[in-house]
């Protein structure tokens, strides 16, 4: 009898993955599998065995099929994207069929599809039904890890569902051709939660608030403000809840506003009217690359010049914006605050409420 | 030797820190990182086809590679200022975190760009080839580190077509919901108009109220007071189609009631409010043809039943609008086409892709104009190559002879950048920006929607030619682009195609 087994076992370990996975539903999430770019058409079916799935997942031949039926709430595999691709640019091409619309090909980064992760950016391809393979192509860009490639089917409830993968690869592509491709989305950068921007901005402005204090070229009253605006901001609990967020827009508002020097000191609330030019010195405090900055006045006549290093000056563009980049104060010479009334800057690119700086001329 | 090398390391570093210029694929792309770099032409070219008359955009990207800001003068030879105008390109933030460059304001009166280093900045090239003769011809866009002096050339060839010359006037009737002519006055409100006039829109909102008292069994005791009205339609008569929002009933009766218009004084009361204000009109030399009573706003219910009714009844020639959305029934669409009371339909895009084939045929039988429009609640992170300019093929593609989407400068007490749309939770559709002072400024969806106006005509030349494989294959591609089935490149190149026909070639 002993002699019988033996046979048996090594029949079974030397089996083909088809015949081991085909058995029923398996669950896998800790897959260790990373996809990169190159010549790499994958077979998704010699795959099956580093990367992560939950439900009916199943090789046949050489095609990966994600059956429903199941008790499985999202039959999937998920595949995930090597840390490199960060920043780059891809083409995406997947020979794939499925039974009805409810399978598709799922790109998810920042949160793995199916899980309790928040819902972050993720662009989504829907198969049509139909009787032979059809390549879909999706160009992408990853701008935050991690990023994954998932295939799945919503059930419902029958087991005629399939999805069949036979292959897929990913190419990197370059900024240009990735741009000549977008503008068939009416969204072209997929909408984000408040609780989402919130978030991100408020740990943007914390990194950001490192490398400027870091940088040494912030003068001493708004080093403090942005190490007070730092600790504030490290300092809050947010979640995803209307209050929570309301309580966070004063601190997201205080980081995201600009630092306003008047000479050494900060910009006052108020000063005198005056013939001479008033020149401001303006501060990028929470982006990691320039913010445009919109100047109003409610006084007739004010004019805005941006002032070069060596000393010209040049009128600012016809929205009264200036560039404040990330790395360098701008220099705005104002003139014309010959009578009383508000002078406001404020940056455009901003998630906070309020990120007005008001200057009243009295 | 030893003063040399700094030198040397000097010019080294100038040279390393040249400008890069290249050319930006899609000027409607309103989607990219201020720290893009696209890889530099070695020598930029624009070589651009036109019809007289279209709407010509293009963008070009200047990089610094340089450690600091560089401020680059900009020049243009071979162009009037009235045919080219050069824009900058600057980001703001949407509602759900996009960050898009939308804003378009005409470069410093200095011609200097600012850009930060490893940062980029974006010309975009905005060309009116109405001041332009048939004809080819060149020019240069110069851009000179005023530093180093180093500049950067793309040479620009436009060839205008002597065959195919857009309409100066839409054959749509072209609505934008621009309320903000509401309040505005001198240049503010002509150059306003005059944005919307040169980007088709030939439909105009008049908000204006011209307010009269009725006592309780609907007689009139006080006329209306028409001066506000008057001011408004100094401005608008004789620029288009008028939309009189003014309609809407507000039958008081002093000191604070009011009539129901579905009551019987009510609709008596309304009856003659129309005679007086069409009486009034008649004296101002307008006609029923000129304008449309807009009653009321995404409500075709009872009120509006009883108010369009009321208005035929005591004023039959006068026109109606109405534009049904997702809250209306297809009873009241349907009871509006029976009583004859509704004469120009804008459909809500999202409905009217679900229209029954029965209510289109009623409708297009009926109303002397069945538009379609777009309002999204949240806009600037919708995209202007697709979202906004699909419009324009849509329409073609429908047979509908309007179109209409919320373009608005911003409602009274709107400023830009301090939470436009995004945060107030109501949103500020502004598609056209306010400079600050009396001049007014594009997005770039706003000119998404121009590119979407022009590809309607592009598309009705070429129904209208005769014939042929080659006409077939381009109208199919022209439902395609309906379909957003079309990505840029390929839209720009439908263009060309067409021209290219209508030509002879």
């Amino acid at each position: 009898m002993r002699y019988l087994l033996l046979p048996l076992l090594l029949a079974l370990l030397l089996a083909t993955p088809s015949a081991l996975f085909s058995q029923a539903a398996s669950s896998r999430y800790d897959g260790t599998f990373r996809l990169t770019a190159g010549p790499n058409e994958q077979s998704p079916a010699r795959l099956l065995s580093e990367i992560a799935y939950e439900g009916n997942v199943s090789v046949d031949g050489d095609e990966l099929v994600i059956s429903g039926g199941g008790d499985s709430k999202l039959p999937r595999a998920t595949i995930r994207l090597d840390d490199s691709c960060l920043d780059k640019y891809f083409k995406l091409t997947v020979m794939a069929r499925g039974s009805d619309h409810t399978t598709q090909i799922m790109l998810t980064e920042g949160f793995r599809w199916g899980s309790h992760d928040q819902v972050q950016r993720h662009i989504r391809r829907r198969l049509q039904a139909r009787d032979n393979f059809a390549t879909t192509t999706i160009f992408f860009h990853v701008a935050s890890l991690p990023f994954y490639l998932n295939f799945g089917i919503y059930p419902h409830n029958s087991p005629e569902q399939y999805m069949r993968v036979k292959s897929f690869t990913l190419q990197e592509i370059d900024a240009q051709t990735y741009l000549r491709q977008t503008g068939q989305d009416e969204i072209p950068v997929t909408d984000r939660k408040r609780f989402v921007c919130v978030r991100d901005a408020l740990a943007q402005f914390i990194g950001n608030a490192e490398r400027l204090l870091a940088a040494g070229f912030l003068p001493a009253p708004l080093q403090e403000i942005v190490r007070a605006n730092a600790v504030k901001a490290s300092g809050l609990t947010l979640e995803d809840s209307p209050a929570s967020l309301e309580a966070a827009d004063p601190v997201l508002s205080a980081c995201e506003t600009l630092g306003v020097m008047l000479g050494q000191a900060l910009a006052p609330a108020s000063i005198p009217a005056t013939a001479e030019p008033v020149r401001l010195t303006l501060f990028n405090l929470h982006s990691p690359h320039s913010v445009w900055a919109r100047f109003e006045a409610d006084i007739p006549g004010v004019e805005y010049r941006v002032v070069t290093p060596s000393g010209e000056k040049y009128r600012l563009n016809q929205g009264h914006l200036a560039i404040v980049p990330s790395s360098e104060p701008a220099i705005i010479e104002v003139t014309g605050l010959t009578a009383p009334g508000r002078l406001t800057v404020f940056p455009l690119d901003h998630h906070g409420k309020n990120t007005v700086t008001t200057i009243a001329v009295h | 030797m030893r003063r040399l090398v700094p030198s040397l390391l000097f010019v080294a570093a100038l040279a390393a820190s040249a400008l890069e210029l290249s050319l930006f694929p899609d000027p409607l792309n309103n989607s990219y990182s201020p720290l893009l770099r696209l890889p530099p032409e070695a020598q930029p070219s624009l070589a651009l086809s036109a019809a007289r008359g279209e709407a010509v955009y293009a963008a070009l990207m200047l990089f610094n590679p340089g450690p600091q800001t560089a401020y680059v003068r900009i020049q243009v030879d071979g162009f009037p200022a009235s045919a080219l105008t050069l824009r900058e390109a600057a980001h703001i933030r949407a509602s759900f975190g996009q960050l898009v460059a939308d804003v378009l304001p005409i470069l410093s009166q200095d011609g200097i760009v600012v850009i930060p280093a490893g940062e980029n900045r974006q010309l975009f090239v905005d060309l009116d080839t109405r001041a332009l003769p048939a004809g080819t011809r060149a020019g240069v866009i110069r851009c000179t580190d005023t530093f180093s002096l180093k500049s950067v050339e793309c040479q620009l060839t436009v060839r205008i077509s002597s065959v195919l010359s857009l309409p100066s006037r839409h054959p749509l009737s072209v609505l934008v919901w621009d309320c903000s002519l509401y309040g505005t006055t001198g240049e503010l409100a002509t150059n306003i108009l005059n944005e919307l006039t040169g980007n088709y829109v030939n439909t105009f909102h008049v908000l204006e109220r011209a307010s009269a008292c009725f006592n309780a069994t609907g007689d009139m005791v006080e006329p209306p007071d028409f001066s506000a009205l008057d001011a408004r339609l100094d401005l608008l008569q004789g620029k288009g189609l008028l939309m009189l929002r003014c309609a809407a009933p507000n039958l008081q009766v002093p000191p604070k009631g009011a009539l129901k218009i579905t009551t019987e004084a009510g609709a008596k009361a309304y009856s003659q409010w129309t005679k007086a204000l069409v009486e009034h009109l008649k004296q101002r030399n307008l006609s029923c043809e000129d304008f449309y009573l807009y009653i009321y706003d995404e409500n075709l219910r009872d009120d509006f039943y009883s108010a369009a009714c009321a208005a035929k009844v005591a004023v039959p020639d006068i026109r109606i609008y109405a534009d049904p959305c997702s809250s209306t029934k297809q009873e009241e669409v349907t009871r509006a086409l029976e009583a004859r009371c509704v004469d120009y339909l804008q459909y809500h895009a999202g409905w009217f892709q679900h229209l029954t084939p029965e209510l289109e045929k009623t409708s297009r039988e009926q109303v002397a104009i069945l538009s379609t429009y777009w309002c999204p609640v949240h806009h600037k992170r919708l995209s202007p190559s697709s979202f906004y300019r699909r419009m324009g093929a849509f329409a073609f593609q429908k047979n509908l002879t309007g179109v209409g989407f919320w373009a608005a400068l911003g409602l009274a007490g709107d400023t830009w950048g301090t939470p436009l749309d995004d945060f107030r939770k109501s949103a500020s559709p502004v598609a056209i920006y306010p400079a600050g002072d009396i001049t007014v400024m594009p997005s770039r969806r706003w000119k998404g929607f121009r590119a979407g106006l022009d590809d309607f005509l592009f598309f009705q030349a070429l129904e209208r030619h005769f014939d042929s494989p080659r006409r077939t294959e381009l109208l199919n591609k022209a439902y395609a682009a309906a379909e957003n089935r079309l990505n840029p490149a390929e839209a720009a190149r439908l263009r060309l195609d067409i021209m290219a026909l209508l030509e002879g070639k």
